[in-house]
């Protein structure tokens, strides 16, 4: 007996594995909506609609814009779920693709509306805010301490000598988890690039 | 040439620490140089992008709005974190399992029972990070103590629950603990089912550090504050043994 409560179990716990959603999680979403499950959008609702809003609020004039294109977006993912092909993509990469082109009708809508010339500035522009509201997304994603490794290397400026020292890791540890999360961020980006063509 | 850089080296460079030979031989290697290009858009996308802090939800009442309108019955978001560890077989309701978080807004407002979970981040890095100081409201605290038959560390600790403009958080505070054995690790335990959230760990030395709460943990069950002496040995599992632990009380 070491504890007063029932003692915790050395077990895989799966409230432990969904700290970090796993490749093999998304997939399955991934299956799940083609497969016309609607609990899977909801759980990729419950997934990646701050990825989506974040974008559309970026991107968009008003909050109001935001919520209208981000509910677009789901009710389209749904709609065509069967043209999704969970073996050639996965969803976050589909959803921002659709994101980005429901951006861009409205951008083009507003453009009609007050007639101005600024829509192959404004397509840059929401694909580096698509592009960085994904890269935020998967350092969300990294679990620890990597994601506070990165958060310190990018938001606080710290070398990897610095992260070391305030975590008290080895400089081998710190320097392969920041190599590591870069990859994972540059192979996010690489998915979300190969669904936006 | 130098021979092309170890890829700890080029991840460095592409933050922009100082490595002459790494940076020279980028500059004449075109392998090289692609892959350091790459890796330099990530950390600027990164930079610029404001952090996964940054991200924001939707309004709860959207998700009802896009239910409502895809010709089927409507689907729950389910509420309960004990949801993901047993999905229900039925039941009615309709539970999603999976789910990494809850993302919407609690729904157990006026019921403010106990804990909760999240990431590691101490007070300090919170507040560089977000740029914002959230005020917040001690809802629940807890004495945390040695097991019976556990290890004693010494010192003295505490844990709360705050409530935020953000959410809850939880506060670990830890005063002359003496050091882990490898690392501590704080959790969230529910007393009933020894169902076990993992909230991060407490870098050595740090006197307190504050948890966010992600959306969706039952409070009512997910009441006790557990830290234990993880060893190092990448097992992401409770060890079990606890070093501390103590239940939120209002």
């Amino acid at each position: 007996m070491v504890s007063l409560l029932a003692p915790p179990v050395r077990r895989a716990s799966a409230i432990c594995e969904t700290r970090f959603m796993s490749d093999l999680d998304v997939a399955e979403i991934g299956r799940q909506l083609a497969a016309g499950d609607e609990s899977a959008l909801a759980e990729a609702y419950q997934r990646w609609s701050r990825l989506v809003y974040t974008v559309a609020l970026r991107s968009l004039p008003t909050a109001a814009d935001a919520e209208d294109v981000t509910q677009t977006v789901f009710i389209s993912a749904w709609r065509s779920r069967h043209n999704f092909n969970p073996e050639a993509g996965n969803v976050p990469a589909w959803l921002l693709a659709i994101t980005r082109r429901r951006i861009a009708d409205h951008h083009r809508k507003r453009r009609d509306e007050v007639s101005l010339e600024h829509a192959p500035e404004a397509l840059t522009q929401d694909a580096d805010i698509s592009d960085q509201v994904s890269v935020a997304d998967e350092i969300d994603e990294l679990g620890e301490p990597a994601g506070q490794i990165i958060r310190l290397a990018f938001f606080d400026d710290l070398t990897h000598q610095q992260i070391a020292h305030k975590l008290d890791m080895p400089l081998g540890t710190v320097k392969s988890h920041i190599r590591r999360s870069l990859q994972r961020m540059r192979s996010r980006l690489e998915v979300t690039h190969a669904a936006a063509l | 040439m130098q021979q092309h850089c170890e890829p700890e080296d080029m991840a460095l460079l592409a933050l922009g620490e100082q490595n002459q030979p790494c940076q020279e031989h980028v500059l004449s290697c075109p392998q090289c140089r692609q892959e350091f290009d790459q890796l330099c858009e990530v950390v600027t996308l990164g930079r610029a992008s404001g952090g996964p802090d940054s991200l924001v939800e939707p309004s709860p009442e959207l998700w009802e709005r896009i239910s409502s309108q895809l010709d089927t019955e409507p689907v729950a978001l389910h509420t309960d974190v004990k949801a993901l560890a047993e999905p229900s077989p039925s039941g009615g309701e309709n539970v999603i399992p999976m789910a990494r978080r809850k993302r919407t807004l609690p729904r157990w407002t006026g019921l403010v029972a106990a804990a909760a979970a999240g990431i590691l981040m101490g007070g300090a890095v919170v507040a560089t990070i977000t740029g914002q100081d959230t005020p917040s409201s001690v809802v629940a605290s807890a004495e945390l103590t040695p097991m019976p038959d556990g290890p004693d560390r010494g010192g003295q600790a505490e844990a709360s629950l705050n409530r935020t403009d953000n959410g809850y958080t939880i506060t670990v505070k830890a005063s002359d603990i003496q050091g882990p054995e490898g690392f501590y690790e704080v959790w969230l335990l529910d007393g009933e089912n020894s169902g076990l959230i993992a909230l991060g760990s407490l870098a050595p030395g740090e006197k307190e550090a504050t948890f966010p709460v992600p959306d969706g943990v039952d409070l009512s069950a997910f009441n006790a504050v557990d830290v234990s002496d993880e060893p190092l040995d990448g097992d992401p599992t409770h060890s079990t043994v606890t070093v501390l632990r103590g239940t939120l009380q209002t």
